[in-house]
């Protein structure tokens, strides 16, 4: 049953969808060569389908657009979306719409982790590709388990105030341990802050393959859930009563959350902003209700992510704006307008 | 419904800090029984009630059907108890037609299930009961206390449980509706063998709607019985520490002063 004041649910979804295919092609279009839509659909379909490229378009146009733009725009839609997915599933478990998996500290345990290992791969000469997001990954989800462990021993167990305050405290804590390696290690610590402010630069297919498949499973699966995840947002008692098995619910979901984050922040860096403000823009259409709400703040996270990243490269091109930066400017003017414009309504 | 609660004690807190809010209480309550729960603030109902619904670990032996209650798991609790909470916690604009339908949660199986028939009509029932069928597209955001109240009767009564929990049921009900509710209730508990249990801050509504009255005070049971032997003055006076009837008598003086 539907409110008058709602957008039917399959609309939302079939929008979002059209919207999503339509954002990719023109992110991926839009660069120092502006490309038009209906050539990289060209592009697409010769690549994919093995036929030769139609001669009015340059083969190194096409090379450009196939291994650096696609790769870019999917990467930055992929990790938008499981992000905005993950802000979501922690929104209703602690029934605070300010909510994230950065609250568990996600974002600090990373920065830390990976500052971490900077300095020691610097100091042992010790390096590799997968140095940094491999250390980001392994401390943020460390950072959120003692984050579980410790509130669960605080308060009768995972109690929502006892889980944010903790995620804050040792979020600070990490901050402050973060300062300190960056006071006496300053040269290091340059890769540390580039890191953390988040790139989509020089992302290839690999990485494509490995966040799409993070975004599609992490969304499928944690979709399951999304009967428990409505009734969560009542409370612990009420949900327990309801017949939901309510903390092996919420272990099982913070996990899992954390873990797709962990992922995708370890190659993209910690941005901000996507998971915590696309699942509120995106319940003022789909309501509250998890079956939609999901997946439609999956494909927003996503549409909001490759807009910013693409604004972020382009506006003042040559150089880049970082990707967590763009997030936040575009996002808090916007997220404070639909929220005044919805609420007028 | 069979309820047996042996030597129960319960209470909050944790190890060092823990306060012991039940202590060593024992009574049945057979099926179909419908029985208040009275007594001061702190006196250990709502605990009580916490227990039976499986909110709080106890020690002692509470059984349900001559099951264990720590042996069940909890949708076996869920299905057997409906519990309606004193406080609510709403975060988030589901319509109040969505919101009753959650408490079907146990009867959908898995994800991709939609509400069947039966959901329905169980849903479409209870929001008859609550006197909710006019708003049921309405946000539960944008509700009064009172409406709140009954969005949330409706739920614990649409999940069709054998027996139902209410804790201060009719706090927040304007008159119209509290009289409305005692009527459902009165009508729900007359069907096929219903248990209810009830903490009411209204003696008459209990002695509207039960018939047998467990009063308790610091944790422990001070009188258990039908309603008739239980509700005597004195037990009322050693159970609120106050003279109740005379404090009853003042308020009907003043009303027979103005109307």
């Amino acid at each position: 049953m539907q409110n008058k004041n709602r957008i039917s649910p399959a609309a939302v979804i079939a929008a979002g969808l059209i919207l999503s295919i339509l954002t990719i092609v023109v992110c991926s279009g839009t660069g120092s060569v502006d490309i038009s839509p209906w050539d990289i659909v060209r592009i697409v379909a010769s690549k994919i389908s093995g036929s030769p490229l139609p001669s009015d378009i340059e083969p190194n146009m096409s090379s450009i657009i196939w291994s650096v733009r696609i790769p870019r725009v999917l990467c930055a839609f992929f990790a938008g979306g499981i992000l905005s997915v993950c802000g979501c599933v922690m929104q209703s478990l602690l029934q605070n719409p300010l909510a994230s998996t950065y609250t568990l500290g996600v974002s600090s345990g990373a920065s830390l982790g990976a500052a971490i290992a900077m300095v020691v791969s610097d100091t042992l000469a010790i390096s590799g590709l997968f140095l940094l997001p491999f250390s980001g990954f392994v401390a943020a989800l460390l950072t959120v388990i003692l984050v579980m462990l410790l509130s669960e021993r605080m308060g009768k167990g995972l109690r929502s105030t006892t889980v944010i305050l903790t995620g804050m405290v040792l979020s600070l804590f990490m901050n402050a341990l973060l300062m300190l390696i960056e006071t006496l290690f300053a040269d290091e610590f340059r890769h540390v802050i580039m890191w953390q402010m988040g790139s989509f630069n020089g992302k290839r297919g690999i990485h494509v393959l490995f966040l799409m498949t993070a975004c599609i499973v992490g969304t499928v699966v944690i979709s399951l859930f999304h009967r428990e995840m409505d009734v969560m947002t009542f409370g612990d008692d009420e949900s327990s009563v309801t017949g939901v098995d309510t903390m092996k619910v919420k272990r099982m979901l913070i996990a899992l959350s954390s873990l797709f984050t962990g992922m995708t922040v370890c190659f993209t860096g910690t941005i901000g902003f996507v998971d915590l403000i696309t699942p509120h823009v995106v319940r003022k259409f789909t309501g509250p209700a998890h079956k939609y709400l999901i997946p439609v703040s999956m494909l927003a996270g996503g549409i909001f992510m490759a807009l910013a990243d693409t604004i972020g490269r382009t506006v003042i091109a040559p150089r880049e704006i970082p990707v967590g930066a763009v997030t936040a400017l575009i996002g808090a003017p916007f997220f404070i307008w639909i929220y005044l414009k919805r609420n007028e309504n | 419904m069979n309820i047996k609660f042996e030597n129960v004690s319960a209470g909050y807190g944790s190890r060092s800090k823990y306060k012991e809010i039940l202590k060593d209480i024992s009574f049945e309550i057979s099926e179909g029984e419908s029985v208040s729960l009275l007594g001061a603030n702190g006196s250990g109902k709502t605990t009580l009630l916490k227990v039976l619904a499986g909110l709080l670990p106890y020690t002692g032996s509470v059984k349900i059907n001559g099951r264990e209650l720590k042996d069940l798991k909890r949708s076996e609790i869920a299905g057997l108890v409906s519990f309606l909470t004193q406080l609510h916690e709403t975060s988030f604009a589901y319509t109040v037609y969505e919101t009753v339908m959650m408490g079907r949660y146990l009867d959908m199986k898995g994800p991709l299930s939609g509400p069947g028939e039966a959901d329905r009509n169980a849903v479409d029932k209870a929001l008859e009961t609550g006197g909710l069928t006019d708003i049921r597209d309405k946000y539960i955001t944008e509700l009064s206390g009172g409406q709140l109240q009954r969005v949330f009767l409706a739920r614990a009564i649409a999940r069709e449980t054998p027996a139902l929990l209410l804790d201060e049921p009719a706090n927040f009900l304007d008159l119209k509706y509290q009289k409305q509710f005692e009527e459902r209730i009165k009508s729900w508990k007359n069907e096929k063998g219903h248990t209810l249990i009830a903490v009411f801050h209204d003696l008459t509504l209990a002695l509207d709607l039960t018939e047998r009255i467990i009063f308790l005070k610091d944790g422990s049971i001070v009188a258990d019985g039908p309603v008739k032997e239980s509700m005597k003055a004195e037990i009322l006076e050693k159970v609120y520490d106050c003279n109740v009837l005379s404090y009853m008598d003042e308020k009907n003086s003043l009303w027979k002063r103005f109307l």
